[in-house]
């Protein structure tokens, strides 16, 4: 295993961002590779073009690097990086005046063992469905779902990136959970 | 079923859907999934949610690499963080001013409210006050801002 091999697997992100701090190159790439995912869909949740999505996820991390002197680990480096990319995304919709409606690049279900090929389309056609159906709720509530589902954020973080408290962050979740199964039905 | 198991499992179900939980966990909560329609479904719906999450472009990590490691923008990062810790001496310095003249310890940003617009953000671009208008600036610009803050700080130039 080569040293920078070992550091994406042993170190943290405050550690990396330390490194980072002190112009190890590796260390940011080592974060970018950590994050770039999440950090895409964040950017592709609020501007629904894929496209656009790229050039955001690159921005957020030229600014987030740039900037970098001033982070104080108040919030993690996946809370602060993510938050950029928020406000660089919204930032892009105001210079456009909307969002685009286009179909994007979904993940397909995973198969199971225990699935067939008939159900796993079946899966793949509803799973495509809900993802439609989300579009229509309002953004809070839309953002907070795709937060704590496709990447795992606490309230806390999904609150401390749509601009909410954790309790609001919740209620927003649980609300649009709660219509996206009526869209559903 | 009970009011406090289907909260607490509610809570999992997200992380339960992407795959995130512990075994414990899961064995708990599928107990509850076994007597709880109305958990199962925030389940199924928490899985198709997740299965359909986008997926980010093969390339698109070593694109972002290649750009931050960059040398434009490698010397912009250098100046940004010199002149960043020059802004900084000089907010410490005025902070001290102030301290000596007696006025009261006022914070400068209000902290304790919320924003619950759909249209409010923290800021426009997700920096730090102040940073948005030093990232337009050229290599040479911020070395002549660097330079004036230094004189700043030293007294004046002759």
């Amino acid at each position: 295993m080569s040293d920078d091999e070992w550091s994406e697997v042993i170190l943290s992100d405050e550690e990396l961002v330390e490194r980072g701090k002190t112009g190890d190159d590796s260390a940011l790439g080592i974060l970018v590779n950590r994050h770039h995912g999440a950090v895409y869909r964040v950017a592709l949740s609020i501007l629904s073009d894929e496209s656009a999505a790229q050039d955001v996820a690159q921005d957020a991390f030229i600014k987030g690097f740039q900037a970098m002197v001033g982070f104080r680990g108040e919030a993690s480096f996946r809370t602060w990086i993510l938050t950029i990319a928020a406000n660089e995304a919204r930032g892009v919709i105001r210079r456009i005046g909307r969002r685009k409606e286009t179909a994007i690049d979904l993940a397909a279900p995973v198969q199971s063992e225990d699935k067939g090929p008939d159900e796993t389309a079946v899966i793949a056609s509803e799973a495509a469905r809900a993802r439609r159906m989300m579009e229509q709720l309002p953004e809070k509530q839309r953002l907070s779902v795709v937060f704590r589902i496709d990447e795992g954020l606490s309230f806390k973080e999904v609150g401390e990136i749509i601009g909410s408290s954790e309790g609001a962050a919740r209620v927003n979740y649980f609300h649009g959970i709660r219509r996206l199964r009526e869209l559903m039905e | 079923m009970n009011r406090t198991t289907c909260e607490w499992t509610r809570e999992l179900i997200p992380d339960h859907a992407a795959g995130r939980l512990a075994d414990d966990e899961i064995a708990l909560a599928d107990l509850h999934f076994e007597d709880c329609d109305e958990c199962r479904d925030e389940l199924d719906l928490a899985y198709l949610v997740f299965s359909s999450r986008a997926v980010e472009p093969e390339d698109l990590a070593d694109k972002i690499k290649a750009v931050v490691h960059s040398p434009t923008v490698n010397n912009r990062r250098r100046w940004w963080g010199l002149t960043a810790a020059a802004v900084a001496s000089l907010a410490i310095g005025f902070n001290v001013i102030l301290d000596r003249s007696g006025l009261p310890d006022v914070p400068l940003v209000e902290s304790g409210f919320e924003l619950e617009s759909e249209n409010l953000w923290l800021t426009d671009d997700g920096l730090i006050a102040g940073a948005p208008m030093l990232e337009g600036l050229s290599d040479e610009a911020l070395a002549q801002l660097l330079d004036e803050l230094m004189v700043g700080t030293s007294g004046g130039a002759a």
